[in-house]
């Protein structure tokens, strides 16, 4: 009773002394919770069959049947595998890579170079995705780009490479690479030039070289922003968006490039099924929750900040 | 200066704001992939009639008629709005349909998400008179109460419907339309014989045969020698996309009933699975024999349509299945490249000479892509014999003609018996394709019966376009095998859809790495496979939807 108290009584000094404050916030606020926490109720179509005739109240309750069907369906296990691989790949192989290319970058002490090979980094992040799978397409083609490089290597090579199943991860993770991580890169390379320069000039003093400089000032300044970027990332491990695979897969490929989204895209297609999806995104969002908040426990307790 | 910059400021933001609210633009429509219905099951096409309704017995309406009374109808199809015009009313063939039939009609504006949409219609107040539905909607409408049972007001108020939808030679669209217990909900949008429904099949380069000294293919045998041929003279292969050969491919050349997807066909009353007969193992054994030998395009299982093109202009291939769209396209770029390629339409292979082709690609002759037009449950009584009229004058055979050709004289003229687009469709900027849809009833469906006539005059610059589609079209016998138009109760789908994305998966995916040559398919093993993925549920369930059709 004591506390509850108090915590009330601090709120409105709080709100009295920073008045404009909490005006500022109060749209966002309500924003959230009509658009957001509000539509949380819209979840219980998950456990209904829902017709959007009878409405919510009107349709009828099936409780766990959705997720019985969803957990049973015999390309369940595979579909989840390769969501989980997808994520986890993408993750490791395309998370350092904005990191080594601000810290590259920011090493550059030429001007117009540094800003010239910012720009052209980050315009392929405004490239439409559909224009991309399609040049990738081209470029994998029995006859494409690719392949005529292959050649004059020596390697001779006439299939097309997005029949290989054992190709479709490094084509995904490198395109996706490719297309983000100059758009990935401000925000580290913002972080690094706000990075105080007396610290570089005081190491210099004490005699660092550039690599102990980098190891002692750079990274560490760095490593919050990190970390941070890495919690909400995990957050999103299980989902892999679809568009980019359904562009790019085919049947040859669907023991490792079929995801949860994509198979049950497909499943979906003969009728609206509204409910099953709903399940889907809700089993989805349970488990990215599990995995956001383990990630943000770890990373306080290797001693950086977490997100909450 | 610094006043300047403000300035300079406000006007860039304002540029932006406008330059975001541009966005809403038109949809852009693709006519022939917004023909192709369902794809995951094989399609059945009914026998409708092939004459135009004769003049109803008791004219109780003649056109225009006379009446105050005003409706709003919503159409679907393509977009309302689309690229050649803006809205209904700058629609040459909207605007008019006030002239002829003497009812002024509100065109309601397109909602695209089917969410929204029945929420529009479920909305008393609010939802329109006439809207559009398609088989499996009358089924959830009707038991919503959303729509308006129209059995006891057909007789009366539809004289021309009523007696089209009762001459013997159209049972099955009767059946189609039809819910479970006989009662009528909608005016169906449908064509008026196969020439409407068979647009994909095989095609090949006439002048390549011709050089070659070859007839052209018509068992798999012949297709292999040919395929060996251009092979060795060109360095051609056969191709197209994965896409187009689940929906059409050659399977008729083994008398297998399914191409590279999981389908359900009838035999004999019986609905069998199609992708346990030893025909379609035949088929893909065959197809998986041509990879090898390197007679198929190694970039078959990755292509799209416009691939395919480059290939053609390049002479990398001379056999391929599609459609007629396609099939325009390859014309037009032998053209315009100046390759001297002469496509022209191929007949189904066949297991023997003379010997009827097993399965053809053809979809439903009603059109499923919303093409039923159905009264709300809602709509004023008074209004129903006017709606009624309404919906009844596409029937009559000034609506037909209206539908399909627009206005004698304007738009059409006719020519030795046949009727002929004038100029002003023909010579349109926009190109046949699109204007189309502002000179007749053509939207994505359509409203009333189109006729084979129409398709005849839409293609009359490209000739080889409806001899392709007399190749395509072959028997009667094989469409007995497709199964029909069913509606399955809810039970019955909860059934079906639990396992049939799975049998699909496992059917496409093996089927296509054994033709790759990935793996070899031991066809006991993949029967049982199938077996335990619960076949029989899905076979069951259709199987009662089958009986409650054919009994209707």
């Amino acid at each position: 009773m004591e506390q509850k108290k108090s915590f009330f009584v601090r709120l409105k000094k709080d709100i009295a002394r920073n008045k404009w404050k909490y005006i500022l916030i109060l749209p966002v606020v309500v924003y959230f919770i009509i658009f957001h926490y509000k539509a949380m109720y819209g979840l219980v179509i998950a456990f209904q069959n829902y017709r959007p005739a009878r409405g919510i109240a009107g349709s009828e309750w099936v409780g766990f049947y959705h997720f019985k069907r969803l957990f049973s369906d015999v390309y369940f296990p595979r579909s989840l595998r390769n969501t989980l691989s997808i994520s986890v790949l993408t993750l490791v192989f395309s998370f350092p890579v904005p990191i080594i290319f601000a810290l590259i970058l920011n090493e550059c002490k030429i001007s117009w170079f540094k800003r010239t090979v910012q720009t052209v980094t980050y315009m392929p992040h405004f490239i439409s995705l559909v224009v991309v799978c399609g040049l990738v397409k081209t470029f994998c083609s029995s006859e494409g780009l690719i392949n005529l490089i292959l050649g004059f290597v020596g390697i001779e090579s006439k299939e097309s490479l997005l029949a290989k199943p054992e190709l479709f991860y490094p084509i995904y993770i490198l395109s996706g690479i490719w297309q983000n991580f100059g758009w990935d890169s401000i925000i580290y390379l913002a972080t690094l030039s706000g990075i105080d320069v007396e610290q570089y000039e005081a190491a210099k003093i004490d005699g660092a070289g550039r690599l102990q400089q980098m190891r002692y000032i750079t990274l560490p300044g760095l490593i919050p922003t990190a970390s941070m970027l890495l919690i909400l990332k995990v957050g999103g491990l299980l989902s892999v968006g679809y568009e980019k695979i359904l562009l790019l897969y085919n049947e040859l490929t669907y023991e490792v490039a079929d995801v949860l989204s994509t198979y049950n895209y497909r499943k979906g297609l003969i009728n609206g099924e509204y409910s099953y999806s709903t399940a889907l995104g809700l089993f989805n969002s349970v488990v990215n929750i599990i995995l956001i908040v383990t990630a943000n426990k770890l990373s306080k307790k290797a001693g950086q900040s977490g997100i909450f | 200066m610094k006043k300047c910059n403000k300035v300079l400021a406000l006007l860039l933001t304002g540029a932006m704001l406008v330059g975001s609210l541009s966005g809403c633009g038109n949809q852009t429509e693709n006519k022939e992939t917004s023909v192709s219905v369902s794809t995951s099951e094989t399609n059945k096409a009914s026998e409708p009639a092939a004459e135009t309704p004769s003049e109803p017995e008791k004219a109780a309406v003649t056109y225009p008629m006379d009446t105050d009374i005003e409706l709003d109808v919503y159409l679907a199809g393509l977009a309302a709005c689309n690229s050649v015009y803006a809205n209904h009313n700058e629609s040459y063939w909207h605007s008019k349909i006030a002239d002829q039939t003497g009812i002024f009609v509100n065109f309601m504006p397109r909602i695209t998400d089917t969410a929204a949409e029945l929420m529009y219609f479920s909305n008393e107040a609010e939802a329109p008179d006439i809207l559009c539905t398609n088989q499996r909607k009358i089924v959830d409408y009707s038991a919503d109460g959303i729509i308006l049972d129209l059995t006891e007001y057909l007789p009366e108020y539809a004289p021309n419907y009523w007696e089209f939808i009762n001459r013997p030679e159209n049972e099955m669209v009767k059946r189609s339309v039809t819910t479970e217990d006989g009662r009528y909900y909608s005016f169906p949008g449908m064509r008026e014989n196969e020439y409407g429904i068979t647009y994909m099949g095989p095609m090949i380069r006439q002048d390549w045969l011709d050089e070659c000294g070859l007839k052209a293919p018509v068992t798999m045998e012949d297709w292999e020698n040919v395929l060996v041929t251009f092979k060795e003279k060109y360095g051609a292969t056969l191709t197209g996309t994965l896409a187009d050969f689940k929906t059409a491919g050659i399977c008729s050349g083994t008398d297998a009933t399914a191409q590279l997807q999981a389908s359900l066909v009838v035999e004999d009353g019986k609905v069998t699975f199609a992708n346990s007969q030893e025909e379609w193992h035949e088929y893909v054994d065959i197809l998986a024999k041509w990879y090898k030998m390197g007679l198929i395009d190694p970039d078959f299982f990755t292509a799209d349509r416009n691939l395919i093109r480059q290939k053609a202009i390049e002479g990398k291939t001379g056999v391929t299945v599609s459609a007629l769209s396609q099939m325009g396209n390859l014309i037009d770029d032998a053209k315009a490249e100046n390759t001297g390629a002469k496509w022209v339409g191929l007949e189904h292979p066949r297991t023997a000479a003379g010997e009827p082709t097993s399965m053809i690609q053809s979809t439903y002759s009603i059109y499923g892509n919303n093409g039923n037009l159905s009264l709300s449950a809602f709509i004023d009584e008074e209004k129903i014999p006017v709606a009624l009229a309404w919906l009844d004058f596409w029937f009559s055979e000034e609506g037909l003609m209206y539908a399909n050709y627009g206005i004698e004289g304007e738009t059409y003229t006719i020519v030795d018996g046949q009727p002929q687009f004038t100029d002003m469709v023909m010579k349109d900027e926009g190109g046949i394709s699109q204007v189309i849809t502002k000179y007749t009833g053509w939207n994505g469906s359509f409203v009333g019966i189109q006729l084979e006539g129409f398709l005849r005059a839409k293609y009359a610059e490209m000739p080889e376009v409806m001899e392709a589609v007399d190749m395509w079209i072959t028997n009667s016998e094989a469409r007995e095998r497709i199964m029909p138009l069913v509606t399955l109760t809810e039970a019955e789908l909860a059934d079906y859809n639990d396992n049939w994305n799975a049998i699909n998966t496992y059917v496409s995916e093996n089927a296509v790495k054994h033709i790759k040559g990935d793996i070899t398919i031991d066809w006991d093993a993949f029967n049982k496979e199938i077996e335990k993925m619960g076949l029989e549920k899905c076979i069951a369930a259709y199987q009662s939807a089958y009986d409650r059709f054919m009994s209707k």
